[in-house]
């Protein structure tokens, strides 16, 4: 399955100059950053070019609007048959998000001279329309294909494809490296702080707040003996907000510097705004990561307070028959809760805001600038290769269980 | 011969209906000797097969053409055949399948026999369609065959067939009463072929049991059949276990059972020792308390309800509000049963759980509907079969909270020893199959869940009964008296009339209103179970009114006109039963009945068949069609109804608030009302029931499925202790191995791993001098007797250990969900965690039994009252066990020659 998501994601979509291409990617943030999901697909302009970012757009809007929209809440709480309902609505919604995130992307590279004949009307029309229906068909198929892995195989179809699109692209990130500079020192020092970095994730990624949760049943059941089973805990993440943040931060500060650098040709007043722009939120300058910094936590805590918000925690605690010791049940332990939340995420949106910085961080030291190791790839790799890891356990521990009783 | 299987294929080319199947007309066949043979089969003409069920012929059933047309073949020899000659047949095709031919080579001599057995046991002949079916249920598949057209005989020769090997077959049915009939009716061909039928009933004994299962067949229900296994894999002795293997299983009525009561595992349970008294207590307290308020336009708690608890009657669960929780703190301390601290304090929140069982039985669980009270105990009533479930309980303390509200004495809580799931249970047999009337809209589910297909079958005669349009009221009081007028106006015009009630109350309810317009009838609910055959064999009668709940949905028979066999058989028992000549007696008196019955059939042939009348739909629609089907059997006319109101609680909890908007559209009551809307409405509630079921029953699985493993693992290591005759070598490796673990652990502190070996084993050595003392132990008492000592102690911690897991499992399931909330799939997790404390548990018991072996202390008897061989038979608690330190085994004075026969005051180690 990976196999063939990677063959495809070298089939070009037609009408590219693809010399022009790579070096385009070179100069450009953004473009960079779009790269990584696409794992190098977009760089080379294949038909996958728009890899599964589409989707992933889809479900995080689909998920911000389902506490908003009554009748989406409603189909979540409908179990499986809503959910399933749900899904197919995020399918639809990525075909336009794929057709305009196509169109968007087609208008930048014209703008950057790879791609000419890009427009609806008269000639431009028909390369323009064949462009962007590939690629959209390339991202369903991709999202298809994810969901075939889901289904047969272990894991996470959809993280599996952007970590097989992340991993593919690592050699080539380490040569390019190595011929870059050949200072073996620091490479060397670039690969000892990229192993800290990623158990540092790991660390932070599984770290988890346990709340003691009891149930009037557990101890009715099981007397004193089960009453701390160890079972009965709500884990609060510390980073539950995953990746989140650093998408919306990195797009966010990446955007006004991509646009500047498109009227940084102009001459007059707008020329030099946006120069000074470009400059501002140049990845080179120490304002950028500063700001990328403060975006992450911000983000961090939205976010987290968002979805948190959107569990309602203490009402299923409390429908369930459940509530954590000493505290009463509804309000006062929703406050408890929020109170911990807010608490440990502290930690955890500082420790994200961390990893986004990272890399600048790193090149400072080492001065080895032509790496792009970035955060938030390490930070997927780490995610997806745990649940995967934990799936396969699950797997083989139902297969063929042996245990130890003689 | 050939020619004739050429002509047989084409019709069914043309028609796409099994014409092929048409049998010959059964006055063709010789009738030997039969006193039942003037059925009414003789009577139709035979039709072609519907060509409604078009799309149901799939190649499956085309290909078994020329098989069923060599069965036809053989069909003239066997008629020639002699009484004796069956069994001695049933030995020749036994032989032959012993000498490796392969089964399919038998199988149209097996079916062709068994066949004329039941043609001259039971006066049917299989027809060609039920050859069929039988054929698919030999591959392993469910047989879907509408209702009425002959299932059970259908797997006669199935059975037939695959009780050859010896290995057992069993047959499934949905309760003892259809056990008890098939084993008795079905088993007359089995037994006239020479093979042997056992049935298992609930009321049996062990002995019974075994014996039954020891036979050729066995028919049970599937309560009964996974009773027996738990209960099988919680003996200590291999010989005292009653089945002897899952081979091969048909289960009739597969989709009740396998489906619609999936979602309840079965679970073995004891008593465990309980304060009952606080259910007592806090159930005076119910009634302090109040619900909130419901908002009367949605008929659903507003956002901010005032009130001390909500009752969710989808989920079946209460939950209180923080207001309850304040008002329940004050009561409960007015009572002086908390002091100190609030609520949900360590020492007090108990009683959240006693309040919530309380506000369950008081609010949700009602008499005569979910349950019956019977000599002072609450018995629960099954939802889909509507029998009483003896002596089953409800769990969670919930059976108790009940019979408090009921003021009855309350008996202790239970402990759950073993449980399983009919998916898992069945999963158990090495080749399943089923037949029902109602597989075909779950076929996805079966063929996702048990690897089972649906392969339906074509009716043998076409089915004339007339499916009305649903009725619809507002209100349910309208609905009941419509109800009534028709079933008054039906008795007057003679038709025989069989009406479903969803619960006991809703049937009782129905009678009174009925006596109250003086129309006669009769009531058939768990309650009248005793009467249930003698209500059953005259609800075909002119005009009769049967009242029934789901205990007449499936399996029944209603012949119209009544049964007379039935009335036979009691003549005849009145007439003094047995004895000589009994048998001549019986068919003179069935003979005269029958010439009685025949105008009566007539007369209620012609009044329309029987009317089934659906008081209100069922959760799903196989259910209801099930009640359909008792309508219209082998060709019968008849016709059926529903009415519904949307005060029904299908309607209500799943119905998209319909009574709301229809009284705002301003419709009066007391009329019907009919519109392609409701209808539509009515169906997609059916279907979130049926869709949120399928969730419930997939979620089962998927957790049960870690739980069966285990289950399999445990009862498999079980097995092999049960078996092993050189435990103490089993003992031995554990504890090296275990000994090896703890110096690992120790490594740093040689006198830490001597001090953690003295007290855990009472040895300084793994090695040498430990096995020697041990094998010392084995000579005192004789080895099989350590052995056996060995082995009872090993079971015994094997089930305590099991059951504490069980609970254990039981709790982190219930919390896993929690999980989600830092983004993990809960069931990954409850694996991961549930094979984590297993593999604790297994460990466990490992260390525990190395160190009882260990530190047992033995001491020869005086060798009188020895149990010897027969001890094998001891139930472990019969041994005593001593606590006694270590330090004294060494004292003990050796006593070389013990006799063989040493009883077994062994000592118990003192638990560390």
């Amino acid at each position: 399955m990976l196999a063939i998501y990677r063959f495809v994601s070298h089939i070009p979509i037609p009408g590219i100059n693809t010399a022009q291409l790579n070096e385009l990617f070179e100069n450009n943030q953004l473009l960079g950053f779009l790269d990584l999901f696409s794992g190098g697909a977009l760089s080379r302009m294949s038909i996958v070019a728009l890899g599964v970012f589409p989707y992933i757009t889809a479900s995080i809007v689909m998920q911000l609007l389902t506490p908003v929209i009554p009748s989406l809440q409603q189909l979540s709480r409908e179990g499986e048959a809503g959910r399933v309902k749900i899904n197919r609505m995020v399918h639809w919604l990525t075909v336009p998000i794929a057709v305009a995130q196509g169109f968007g992307q087609l208008i930048l590279l014209q703008q950057s001279n790879v791609l000419t004949n890009v427009g609806f009307s008269g000639d431009a029309l028909l390369p323009t329309v064949a462009a962007i229906i590939s690629m959209t068909a390339g991202t369903m198929f991709l999202v298809w294909l994810g969901e075939m892995i889901t289904e047969r195989g272990i894991g996470n179809g959809i993280s599996l494809i952007i970590f097989a699109g992340i991993v593919a692209g690592f050699p080539g990130l380490i040569t390019q490296g190595f011929l870059d500079r050949q200072d073996v020192l620091g490479i060397g020092f670039f690969v000892i702080i990229g192993v800290l970095i990623i158990a540092l994730i790991v660390l932070f990624n599984e770290a988890h707040r346990r709340i003691p949760v009891q149930y009037g049943r557990s101890i009715f059941r099981g007397g004193r003996m089960y009453r701390q089973s160890g079972g009965t805990y709500i884990p609060l993440s510390i980073n539950s907000a995953g990746m989140i943040p650093l998408i919306f931060a990195f797009s966010i500060v990446i955007l006004p510097g991509t646009v500047a650098t498109y009227f940084a040709t102009n001459t007059g007043a707008i020329g030099d705004v946006a120069r000074f722009f470009a400059d501002l939120f140049n990845p080179t300058s120490p304002i950028y990561w500063v700001l990328v910094f403060i975006l992450v936590v911000i983000f961090t805590f939205f976010y987290t307070l968002v979805v948190f918000q959107q569990q309602s925690l203490s009402e299923n605690l409390q429908r369930n028959g459940g509530f954590v010791l000493g505290i009463r049940p509804g309000r006062p332990t929703q406050e408890y809760l929020n109170r911990v939340i807010v608490r440990i995420t502290t930690g955890g949106a500082l420790f994200l805001g961390f990893v986004a910085i990272v890399p600048y961080l790193a090149s400072l030291v080492t001065d080895v600038q032509a790496i792009q190791l970035s955060s938030t790839s390490l930070l997927i790799m780490v995610g997806v290769g745990l649940d995967t890891l934990r799936q396969l356990e699950a797997q083989l521990l139902m297969r063929n269980y042996e245990g130890i009783l003689r | 011969m050939k020619p004739r299987c050429v002509r047989r294929h084409e019709p069914l080319k043309e028609s796409g209906g099994a014409a092929a199947c048409a049998a010959r007309p059964p006055d063709s066949l010789t009738v030997v000797s039969n006193r039942r043979y003037t059925r009414i089969y003789a009577g139709f003409p035979v039709r072609v097969l519907g060509s409604k069920s078009n799309r149901d012929l799939t190649w499956r059933v085309k290909a078994l053409v020329p098989l069923v047309n060599r069965i036809n073949e053989l069909e003239s020899r066997m008629v020639a055949l002699s009484e004796a000659d069956f069994p001695a047949w049933t030995d020749k095709l036994r032989t032959r399948l012993e000498s490796g031919e392969p089964r399919a080579r038998i199988l149209p001599e097996a079916f062709a026999l068994a066949r004329e057995a039941a043609r001259r046991q039971l006066g049917e002949r299989i027809f060609d369609v039920q050859l069929m079916g039988g054929i698919i249920l030999d591959h392993g598949a469910i047989v879907e065959m509408k209702t009425g057209e002959g299932k059970t005989l259908a797997s006669v020769p199935t059975a037939y067939l695959n009780a050859l090997s010896g290995d057992g077959v069993h047959i499934v049915t949905v309760n003892d009463y259809l056990a008890e009939r098939d084993a008795e009716w079905m088993g007359r061909v089995h037994r006239y072929l020479g093979l042997s039928v056992g049935v298992v009933l609930s009321r049996m004994e062990m002995r019974e049991r075994m014996e039954a299962y020891a036979c050729d067949i066995t028919y049970g229900t599937n309560n009964e059949l996974g009773f027996d296994y738990l209960r099988d894999n919680m003996r200590w002795d291999a010989d005292a276990r009653v089945q002897r293997g899952h081979r091969y299983c048909i289960v009739d009525e597969i989709d009740s059972i396998l489906i619609d009561e999936a979602r309840t595992p079965l679970i073995i349970s004891g008593a465990a020792e309980d304060d009952t008294e606080r259910f007592a207590q806090v159930d005076r307290l119910v009634d302090a308390l109040r619900e909130c308020a419901k908002d009367p336009e949605t008929d659903d708690y507003p956002e901010e309800p005032s009130g001390d608890y909500k009752i969710d009657e989808k989920g079946k669960r209460v939950s209180f509000t923080d207001e309850g929780l304040n008002a329940a703190e004050r009561l409960l301390r007015g009572k002086g049963l908390i002091r100190g601290g609030s609520l949900v304090d360590d020492e007090n929140f108990e009683y959240i759980h006693y309040l919530t069982q309380a506000l369950r039985a008081h609010r949700l669980f009602q008499s005569d509907v979910d349950y019956v009270l019977e000599d002072a105990t609450v018995q629960i009533v099954d939802e889909f079969t509507g029998r009483i479930l003896h002596g089953r309980r409800y769990s969670d303390g919930l059976h108790q909270a009940i019979e408090a509200k009921e003021r009855i004495p309350i008996l202790k809580r239970n402990r759950t020893l073993a449980s399983i799931s009919f998916q898992n249970y069945f999963k158990l047999y090495d080749k399943l199959s089923g037949m029902t009337g109602t597989a075909d809209t779950e076929a996805t589910e079966f063929s996702n869940i048990y690897g089972l297909d649906v392969v339906v079958i074509p009716t043998n005669r076409p089915l004339v009964r007339a499916d009305h349009d649903d009725v619809i009221f507002l209100n349910e009081q309208d609905k009941l008296a419509a109800i009534c007028d028709e079933l008054a106006a039906c008795q007057k015009a003679g038709q025989p009339v069989l009406v479903g009630t969803v619960s006991i109350d809703k049937s009782e309810q129905l009678a009174r209103l009925l006596h109250g317009r003086g129309v006669a009838h009769e009531v058939l609910n768990a309650k009248a179970h005793a009467r249930e055959a003698v209500i059953i064999a005259q609800a075909g009668a002119e005009g009769a009114i049967t009242i029934a709940t789901n205990m007449a949905g499936r399996g029944t028979d209603i012949k119209l006109g009544g049964n007379p066999e039935y009335s036979a058989r009691r003549r005849h028992a009145a007439d003094g039963g047995n004895g000589h000549g009994a048998e001549e007696r019986f068919t003179s008196i069935y003979e005269r009945e029958l010439k009685d019955w025949q105008p009566r059939y007539d007369t209620v042939r012609g009044a329309g068949g029987l009317h089934v009348l659906g008081t209100e739909r069922h959760e799903s629609r196989r259910i209801d069609n099930q009640f359909r089907g008792r309508s219209g059997r082998q060709g019968d006319p008849g016709s059926s109804r529903f009415y519904i109101s949307l005060d029904d609680d299908l309607m209500r909890l799943f119905g998209d608030n319909l009574r709301s908007m229809m009284s705002k559209v301003g419709m009066k009551d007391g009329e019907p009302l009919a519109h392609p809307w409701l209808n539509k409405s009515i169906a997609r509630a059916q279907k979130r029931v049926e869709e949120r079921n399928f969730e419930l029953r997939k979620h089962l699985l998927d957790f049960d499925n870690v739980l069966n493993e285990q289950r399999k693992y445990i009862y498999g290591k079980r097995d092999e202790i049960m078996a092993d005759t050189d435990l103490l070598g089993r003992v031995l490796e554990t504890a090296t191995e275990a000994v090896e673990d703890l110096t690992g652990a120790a490594e740093f502190s040689v006198t830490g791993t001597l001090s953690a070996l003295r007290s855990r084993f009472g040895f300084l050595m793994p090695d040498g001098e430990s096995g020697h003392h041990l094998t010392e132990k084995a000579e005192v008492v004789g080895t099989p007797n350590f052995n056996l000592f060995i082995r009872y102690e090993y079971l015994r911690l094997i089930d305590a250990r099991w059951q504490d897991h069980l609970e254990n499992l039981d709790s982190l399931r219930e919390a896993v969900y929690l999980r989600t909330y830092s983004q993990k799939n809960p069931l990954l997790e409850y694996k991961l965690e549930g094979f984590q404390i297993f593999d604790e548990m297994l460990s466990g018991i490992r260390i525990a039994i190395a160190e009882k072996v260990f530190r047992v202390t033995i001491r020869a008897g005086d060798g009188t009252s020895g149990p010897g061989p027969t001890s094998r038979r001891l139930q472990p608690q019969g041994m005593a066990t001593v606590h006694r330190e270590m330090g004294q085994f060494a004292a003990m004075p050796q006593q070389g020659d013990a006799p063989a026969a040493a009883t077994m005051p062994a000592r118990g180690a003192q638990p560390p």
